[in-house]
């Protein structure tokens, strides 16, 4: 089954064909095309024109996709495409499109959660790479990006209970906001990793936000509040008090991560952990994650640097789950009900 | 107006006096340095209108939309410009549309990340630290 996958949710114009033979994957092409540069200019996303530019790149990017892959629309078996969440009018320009190729190809559509995606993206494997689809529940997802920071129990395919999420900052939020405080460019991510593997994690005692509770709840707002505390008490920042802070506010994100992932894995029977998202990317929260839960037996999975920003392979994959095991909701059963389709820029993990 | 809060909570509790303040305005200009109270405040807003829905802060996504069961509002528009700086002329996040209609309530953070002006009739809401940073000076 070849499953074309396609992901424009936000700022990145992805498509991908991913292959699936009886439970074995393979990622055929994978394309992402950045507007980080188009978008640099503006300093952040500017919805408008991401989805201006949308509508100029998923043709081309679907065709090049398939074309790496070496087949043709014909050689397609089901379309996967983000319905939500993010960026009403980005979300169109790919939902609309796989509409539109379904119905003339007569391919059968599925839309996906984004999140979702995200969720099984430690699946992929590099492109060209066969790799065994894994089917053990429940595990515990964490989802660590830009726009969002949730904890999900996935009980099997269809079924996603999120035990928390930020209540107000997403974690890569407060890494580029505290990038920000510290004089350091965006996204803020890559740049205080790169300045905390040179600093001192304990040098500045900062919060562990919302710990203390037992609920999956994040909070990163005020961390980001208490760096700024310290940062105003600063006169001489050098670059030694640059790399300490940016140090320990990592250390403290972290941490607190840890923190709630270990409070759920005492009161669900986890014996995975599944981290996925931009920040995912993040080297030290890897190893820390690891090796924190190697004690306990409990194994981490991780996606792939490449599938850690937003992709199509993931829809694809997420696309061909949901459908294989059951026929979902949307599918090409009859051509009205996938016509009938819209985006859901809010839509939450069911 | 001048007050002055010492938590999270009371900045947040302040929500209910800065609507019975709003004298027909629908624009909510939240002006004030990074972690000064500026979402915190915007949260307290929705939750006095009866959202019962978790703000986050819509940094990353510059406008989120809340329905509202209200006698005034229909919605609330909640904006963050921390990312761009928003053109009057272009309007790339269609936000002229809830600018113009009186029954959305708009709220915005950095509104000084502006090219052009906002409508005349805004309630202007300036948040700052004092040298005690754990207060904040709250004024409109």
């Amino acid at each position: 089954m070849k499953i074309l996958g396609i992901e424009t949710s936000c700022d990145e114009t992805s498509a991908s064909v991913v292959e699936v033979v009886q439970d074995n994957i393979k990622v055929l092409s994978n394309l992402v095309n950045s507007q980080v540069d188009i978008h640099a200019e503006y300093g952040g996303v500017v919805p408008e024109v991401a989805a201006r530019q949308h509508s100029k790149d998923t043709i081309p990017i679907i065709k090049q996709a398939l074309s790496d892959a070496n087949l043709a629309f014909t050689d397609i078996d089901l379309i996967a495409v983000t319905q939500g969440p993010g960026l009403a009018g980005s979300l169109m320009v790919g939902l609309e499109t796989a509409k539109t190729i379904a119905f003339v190809q007569n391919i059968p559509l599925i839309p996906v959660n984004h999140l979702v995606g995200h969720l099984w993206s430690w699946q992929l494997k590099l492109p060209k790479e066969l790799g065994k689809i894994k089917t053990e529940f429940p595990y515990l997802g964490l989802i660590v990006s830009g726009g969002h920071t949730e904890l999900v129990l996935v009980e099997n395919y269809h079924k996603y209970k999120v035990l928390g999420r930020t209540v107000d900052d997403a974690a890569g939020e407060a890494f580029d906001k505290v990038a920000k405080i510290l004089g350091l460019a965006y996204p803020g991510g890559p740049e205080i990793s790169k300045k905390a593997v040179l600093g001192r994690g304990d040098k500045f005692d900062l919060p562990r936000p919302m710990t203390k509770k037992r609920n999956f709840d994040f909070s990163f707002a005020g961390l980001k509040t208490a760096v700024l505390y310290k940062d105003k008490k600063i006169k001489n920042k050098n670059k030694e008090y640059v790399n300490d802070m940016a140090a320990s506010f990592e250390t403290a994100v972290i941490d607190t991560l840890i923190q709630k992932l270990k409070i759920a894995i005492e009161n669900y029977p986890i014996k995975i952990i599944a981290i996925s998202g931009g920040v995912s990317a993040n080297k030290k929260l890897r190893q820390e994650i690891k090796s924190t839960f190697a004690k306990n037996n409990i194994e981490v999975r991780v996606p792939e640097i490449m599938y850690t920003g937003d992709n199509a392979a993931m829809i694809a994959l997420a696309g061909y789950l949901l459908c294989n095991k059951k026929q979902a909701a949307g599918t090409a059963s009859g051509k009205k009900s996938y016509l009938e389709l819209s985006v859901n820029p809010n839509m939450k993990i069911k | 107006m001048k007050k002055v809060t010492c938590s999270l909570e009371e900045t947040m509790n302040l929500a209910k006096d800065i609507l019975a303040n709003l004298n027909n305005r629908h624009i909510v200009l939240l002006q004030g340095d990074l972690g000064v109270g500026k979402t915190t405040l915007a949260k307290g807003i929705a939750k006095v209108l009866g959202v019962d829905e978790v703000i986050t802060s819509p940094s990353y996504v510059l406008m989120k939309i809340y329905k509202l069961k209200n006698k005034f509002f229909k919605r609330l528009v909640h904006v963050d410009l921390y990312r761009i700086e928003f053109d009057v002329n272009v309007d790339d996040l269609g936000l002229t549309d809830y600018l113009r209609d009186p029954e959305s309530l708009v709220v915005v953070e950095w509104p000084e990340r502006i090219k052009g002006s906002w409508p005349e009739s805004v309630l202007k809401i300036d948040l700052a630290y004092s040298k005690n940073l754990k207060i904040r000076i709250i004024e409109y």
